[in-house]
């Protein structure tokens, strides 16, 4: 018995020693203040990262904050497949965002609104996105170096950083142009759908012919491209959602209530709403203000603060005294430092859907890949452009299989605008934290994007549609009362086009790829950040999300803000190490 | 109403220690007078140059800092003090002291509780004392002196506590101030041991109640003139 005793406490020793284990990290307090070096605003696609990356190897004490819970173990939120809970109105209503309901009316859209509902909960977009994944091309990446300013963010610095991301399962293209260790895996959908094969893609191909069908619509060396096998923020198992919170605030990281292991001196509030970044009189960030269960609490940041909000990051800004002179002046709020791009440049994705009707003989389900509803991409330059230049237009078919609220099953085929030039904005009306900001997308403000938009309709949704219609008909036809059999009968002429796309952008379905709202650029250039993403008229406040985008990316917006969380994270460790 | 109880216990206690060692010290203080406090003896009071040292009870108020609340043990009291006395019983001294108290339960804002941890203070204070002439009023006793006294000064605190969330720590640099009164009884010509209650408030949320016995050294004493 006692050399049984003795084994098991040697093998509890052991194991104790060599077993990385460490108790959880415990933030430290002063008066009625957490403090830490470092305060991260956002557990979003890019704020987990930042997180995660500053808090390891007890480099940094980091508090994050974060406004919604961690639902990482929640059923729903794991799920693979069609998102049941895109919208809001599907009931799932405490994973987003309240307040962000509606944008202002917008003249592009015919004065129509547009839905900004945005995850609030860990992991943020990334916890309930529609889990397609896409980096954005070499063409789009290559003006990132000259737009901020900065060597920090070249072609070659911005690739590197998707490889240390990626845990890349497919096919490639290019040897080591995907990334195999990182903590996010991507899993490329392994089969082919009967319904690509035989339909979707002989389609695309025959509409679309100067356009490569490829292996890999990720790998650097791709433009325009079509490619039946969608790429999935999903585990390598195929049966549940890779996040930014799966991949990089899992238990390796931290306990379930937010305390940082093995080494991440990280210390989460959840359920909390940051509200106000408090500055001392040179424009240092001192304190942040947030609110939970109703209370108003401060944190003190002994080095810096971080914000990657999303779409609440110009919010937070300007509530906390920086932004455009009259939007302060207008909510009350004593400027720290007047900057007129805060909020401004917004960019985003007009997106719209054609329904079609599928055969039901034929699956539209690729074998043994159940989650991959996506069956075939599709990136198009201008029309008229050839397959190497800058991207324009990406067409994503949807598979809906038969249900009992859809008796057919059905093709949806959204095609979104990639290269936007308008832009839209977000501005605050109050000092009230919890008040929407009057915001909007600027759909087709510059005229620009309304004649690629409508070129779209007239050349590539024509001649893909006309493709799709002589290869089983009647099926792949619109469904009955599409909005799209308007431009149909009237011979796709000018004016039923540009009434089309002013009625149908962002109608059934939102994009939430807001970008660029503190762009990184120059001050006299329209910028909010610096090419370290230091906040101008700040000494210590950063932005590490999409909203730093010099241009919007060509794609999904998910990875780029991963990305981006990654590259703020070694640019700051320089930084703040200085 | 918890609160309200815990100041009436820490008042038992305070009065109940005051008893307990006003007793001892007074039959003490009967054997020893008799045996070196005769007429004959050296016990005259004298300007003179003393050193003290101070050990005891403390007994720290429940605080309420912004909207952190605390309770406390008992804890403990230690000081030592160099002076100077003139004629007249006025004495000046400075002294430096050092409080601890362990927590029994600490809320933290937002972060919960904890029933470990401690508050300790530094203080360095001036004091000056004043020995009651008793004999000149006529209610000599026992050659036992009493003596009152008040003193400024600065405090050096320090809070520690934890909890499985989050480690507290602050520390605050105050001015400070206390009143003080005991009695002293001279137990060699030039030694006296003394019985001390001390109020000592530092910043405005720590007062502090010290119940010691100090053992005081006068130099330069001249023994059987």
């Amino acid at each position: 018995m006692k050399i049984k005793c003795i084994t098991l406490a040697l093998v509890t020793a052991t194991v104790n020693l060599f077993g990385g284990h460490s108790s959880p990290y415990r933030c430290e307090m002063s008066g009625n203040e957490l403090e830490a070096d470092i305060i991260v605003v956002g557990g979003g696609a890019a704020g987990c990262i930042v997180m995660n990356q500053l808090s390891e190897k007890g480099q940094f004490s980091v508090i994050g904050i974060e406004a919604g819970p961690n639902l990482t173990n929640d059923p729903a939120i794991q799920a693979v497949g069609l998102p049941a809970f895109l919208l809001a109105g599907t009931g799932k209503a405490k994973y987003f965002w309240p307040g962000w309901n509606q944008t202002l009316p917008m003249p592009g859209l015919n004065g129509r609104t547009s839905d900004w509902t945005t995850g609030m909960l860990l992991g943020g977009g990334s916890s309930i996105n529609g889990l397609y994944y896409g980096r954005g091309s070499n063409a789009m990446y290559s003006l990132w170096e000259s737009i901020s300013g900065s060597s920090n963010w070249s072609l070659a610095n911005i690739l590197a950083t998707f490889n240390a991301l990626e845990h890349y399962q497919g096919l490639t293209i290019t040897p080591g142009a995907r990334g195999n260790k990182g903590s996010l895996s991507v899993l490329q959908t392994p089969t082919i759908s009967q319904v690509t094969t035989q339909v979707l893609l002989p389609a695309s191909q025959a509409a679309f012919p100067g356009i490569p069908t490829v292996l890999d619509y990720n790998d650097p060396s791709v433009q325009n491209c079509i490619d039946p096998r969608a790429q999935w923020f999903i585990d390598p198992t195929g049966t549940q959602r890779a996040s930014s919170a799966t991949a990089y605030l899992n238990s390796t990281v931290m306990t379930p209530e937010g305390q940082g292991v093995n080494g991440h001196k990280l210390f989460m509030l959840f359920n909390s709403v940051a509200v106000k970044i408090i500055f001392d009189k040179h424009g240092r960030a001192k304190k942040v203000q947030y609110i939970k269960d109703g209370k108003l609490f401060e944190a003190r940041a002994k080095k810096a603060v971080v914000l990657a909000s999303g779409i609440n990051s110009s919010k937070l800004l300007q509530l906390s005294g920086i932004g455009p002179s009259q939007a302060l002046k207008n909510a009350g709020i004593k400027p720290v430092f007047i900057n007129e791009n805060v909020g401004k440049h917004l960019q985003n994705h007009p997106l719209i859907f054609i329904t079609l009707v599928a055969n039901p003989a034929e699956n539209g389900i690729p074998p043994g890949a159940p989650y991959a509803f996506t069956i075939n991409s599709v990136y198009l330059p201008v029309v008229g452009g050839s397959s190497s230049d800058p991207r324009m237009l990406q067409i994503l078919f949807e598979y809906i299989p038969a249900n009992a609220l859809v008796p057919t099953p059905l093709v949806a085929v959204g095609f979104d605008l990639l290269n936007p030039k308008s832009e839209g904005s977000v501005t605050i009306q109050s000092d009230n934290p919890f008040q929407i900001a009057a915001a909007d997308d600027g759909f087709y403000q510059n005229p620009v994007d309304l004649e690629n938009m409508k070129n779209a309709v007239k050349v590539y949704i024509r001649d893909l549609l006309t493709q799709l219609a002589i290869i089983e008909p009647p099926f792949y036809l619109p469904v009955p009362g599409d909005p799209i059999y308007g431009v149909i009968f009237d011979g796709f002429s000018d004016k039923s086009v540009e009434a089309y796309v002013k009625n149908n952008s962002n109608l059934s379905l939102d994009v939430h790829h807001f970008t660029s709202h503190c762009k990184m650029a120059p001050l006299n250039a329209g910028g909010v950040v610096d090419g370290d993403t230091r906040v101008y008229g700040t000494e210590n406040v950063f932005v590490a999300d999409d909203s730093i985008c010099p241009v919007i990316p060509d794609i999904n917006t998910a990875a780029p803000a991963m990305m981006i969380g990654l590259r703020s994270s070694q640019i700051l460790k320089r930084v703040l190490h200085k | 109403m918890k609160n309200h109880n815990e100041i009436i216990n820490m008042k038992k206690n305070i009065l109940l220690c005051l008893g307990i060692m006003s007793l001892f010290f007074f039959m003490a203080a009967e054997a020893q007078a008799e045996e070196w406090c005769d007429e004959d003896s050296c016990c005259v009071d004298e300007t003179t140059f003393y050193a003290k040292i101070l050990s005891g009870a403390n007994f720290l108020q429940n605080t309420a800092i912004e909207r952190n609340k605390s309770t406390y043990q008992t804890g403990y009291m230690i000081a030592g003090s160099l002076g100077y006395c003139w004629r007249y019983g006025l004495c000046l001294e400075a002294e430096y002291a050092f409080r601890r108290n362990n927590i029994r339960k600490i809320h933290f804002f937002g972060q919960g509780f904890s029933n470990h941890g401690h508050f300790q203070t530094s203080s360095y204070m001036a004091n000056l004392l004043w020995d009651l002439p008793l004999s000149s009023w006529g209610c000599a006793f026992w050659n036992i002196q009493p003596f009152i006294g008040a003193g400024i000064g600065y405090d050096l605190q320090h809070m520690h506590s934890s909890n499985s969330r989050i480690v507290f720590n602050q520390k605050w640099n105050h001015f400070s101030w206390q009143l003080m009164a005991g009695l002293a009884y001279p137990i060699f010509c030039n030694t006296e041991i003394t019985l001390e209650y001390k109020f000592h408030q530092g910043g405005c949320h720590f007062f502090n109640h010290s119940v010691g016995v100090g053992l005081v050294y006068k130099f330069g004493f001249d023994f059987l003139r």
